[in-house]
């Protein structure tokens, strides 16, 4: 993939524009799926897509911030260093990490932190995701705690930093495409992993192939993908985009331009839930009862409750909430509606955590980026 | 009570918010000025957001083929040269220095002003876009924010 800015062609008139890379990088692009992004690619999954407990490798969204790396064929001699703020720096393979380590399986949610942006006004700069990027797999690998714990966490450690073997996109070797970092308590998480395994098979290229962390609970961009270092810093990491992941640290109008200094880094995301059945615009017969499921989950704070309306937010049914197949799973809920008349209706889901803090209807405090929109989902359906 | 009292009130009741919870650190006084400043300019409505935004069909391209979508005033097209950029003055440039690193599909799905434009420009050349010229740089806005503005025009 060419990476250079078309400087020739504007040398040149404008004329022969070498629209480069488009059809390589559509390479690995998941079929169903909708493209926010062709180069880098970058796909969200339609909701009704969304319904199994365990979301397939084939619909899981996808977030590419650089060029995609070439994975050799043989993958268990990847390597990942642990240095910095500890006692014994490592340089593991994959090989050695699932021969030396316990390896755990574990359901866990990956959002895009900018998921829901599409919906901000002013429009926020970005990716303009809708309600797709988000995902829930049953991820195997070793924790993240027992890696560093071997590498033995000096005192002086605060946060680490994750690399990736993900090219700028600009191809420029002095450039890092994304390398965000948790504190050293979020990484020392026993559900924090380093995952070689997506629903018991390799996972996909564009999600990490052959080693990702997962870092559950937060913003995506923490799950550093094709997983290559993990720095352990004795200050808070100061790698590309720690600076983006950022919030105004307190509530602003629309479309104020905040000062750096007043933007704090994203931690815990919001509490969420999505309809994954029925599909929005679906045609129902009168009469019986509509069965409506979907799934709800949070950040650092657990799921309490789901409730359901269909009759834009007047009054609320409470879902039926299943058991999480463990911490920071999301969790099925299901409701039976029963649509008082034929016509048009909107089924609107809204979950609150374990704080009582619930899903606003519309988009939350806006902010630069467009970052925690946790607005309701809600589908169209028509019953005839 | 009038409509100016009521904001005064709101003012005040913010700056006092403020100051009781707000970290007290050197920072704080110059928040709640900031805050104040932000109430000054306010416009004094709401702007909700359209319901159905939120409805767009599943199973479709998004945002790009979503007839709700402000992005279908001109969407990315990959079979075409130009990536389906409207052929207006600056198409050309804008193709010639935006699809090096990331193709037009990033750029054609923000709506933003002339200001938000002008501080992504600073951002792309960080990023190692060779830095325009003044006038370059004028049509790169003047294009970006005609095209692709806040308020785009009904298809
Ligand atoms: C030297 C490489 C390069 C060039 C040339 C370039 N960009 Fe970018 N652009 C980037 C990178 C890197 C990102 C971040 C990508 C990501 O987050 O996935 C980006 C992201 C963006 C975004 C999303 C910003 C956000 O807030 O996430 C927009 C909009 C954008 N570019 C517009 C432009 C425009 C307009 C031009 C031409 C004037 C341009 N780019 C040229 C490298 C470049």
């Amino acid at each position: 993939m060419s990476g250079s800015p078309t400087r020739r062609a504007l040398l040149a008139g404008g004329a022969a524009l070498p629209l480069v890379g488009t059809a390589e990088a559509q390479e690995g692009a998941k079929a169903g799926l909708a493209a926010l992004g062709d180069r880098p690619l970058v796909q969200e999954t339609p909701p009704h897509l969304l319904d199994e407990e365990a979301t397939p490798a084939a619909r899981f969204f996808v977030r590419n911030n650089g060029q995609v790396p070439e994975i050799p064929a043989a993958v268990e001699g990847w390597r990942l260093r642990i240095d910095g703020e500890v006692e014994r720096p490592l340089d593991l393979t994959l090989a050695q990490l699932k021969r030396d380590f316990e390896s755990a399986t574990l359901r866990l949610v990956i959002e895009c932190a900018g998921n829901g942006r599409r919906f901000f006004r002013p429009a926020a700069s970005g990716n303009q995701w809708t309600f797709g990027g988000v995902g829930c797999a049953d991820w195997t690998g070793v924790r993240l705690r027992d890696v560093l714990q071997r590498a033995g966490v000096k005192r002086s450690a605060v946060y680490t930093g994750h690399y990736g073997a993900d090219a700028h996109l600009s191809g420029d070797p002095q450039k890092t495409a994304i390398s965000r970092g948790v504190p050293i308590a979020k990484a020392l998480e026993a559900h924090t992993l380093i995952a070689w395994a997506m629903n018991g098979a390799d996972m996909p290229v564009m999600n990490g192939h052959p080693l990702r962390l997962i870092v559950p609970g937060w913003p995506g961009s923490c799950s550093q993908k094709w997983l290559t270092r993990i720095w352990v810093r004795d200050r808070e990491h100061d790698g590309e985009k720690m600076a983006q992941y950022r919030m105004p640290a307190y509530p602003v109008a629309p479309g104020t331009e905040v000062p750096e200094s007043d933007m704090e880094i994203i931690e815990s995301m919001p509490v969420k839930s999505l309809i994954t059945f029925p599909p929005t615009g679906a045609r129902v017969r009168f009469g019986g009862a509509l069965d409506v499921r979907g799934h709800a989950w949070s950040g650092d704070v657990e799921v309490a409750h789901v409730d359901v309306s269909i009759d834009f937010g007047a009054t609320w049914t409470r879902a039926s909430l299943a058991p999480a197949a463990n911490r920071y799973a999301w969790r099925r809920f299901r409701a039976s509606v029963r649509p008082p008349e034929q016509g048009y209706y909107e089924i609107w889901a809204r979950a609150t955590d374990a704080q009582g803090r619930a899903q606003p209807a519309s988009p939350p405090g806006w902010n630069p980026h467009g970052y925690c929109n946790n607005q309701q989902h809600r589908v169209a359906v028509f019953v005839t | 009570m009038k409509r100016g009292d009521w904001i005064a009130l709101a003012c005040a009741g913010l700056v006092v918010g403020a100051l009781a919870f707000w970290p007290q650190d050197a920072t704080r006084e110059e928040r709640a000025e900031r805050v104040v400043a932000m109430a000054d300019k306010w416009a004094g409505e709401i702007a909700f957001e359209p319901s159905y935004d939120a409805l767009a069909p599943s199973g479709e391209a998004l945002p790009a083929a979503s007839a709700f979508s402000p992005a279908a005033v001109s969407s990315f097209d990959p079979s075409d040269p130009y990536s389906g950029l409207p052929r207006n003055d600056g198409y050309e440039l804008v193709a010639g220095y935006c699809s090096g690193c990331h193709s037009l599909q990033i750029v054609m799905q923000q709506r933003h002003d002339a200001r938000t434009w002008d501080g992504l420009l600073t951002f792309m050349v960080s990023q190692g876009m060779p830095a325009p010229e003044a006038a370059e740089r004028a049509n790169l806005i003047s294009y970006l924010s005609r095209n692709f503005g806040a308020q785009p025009p009904a298809p």
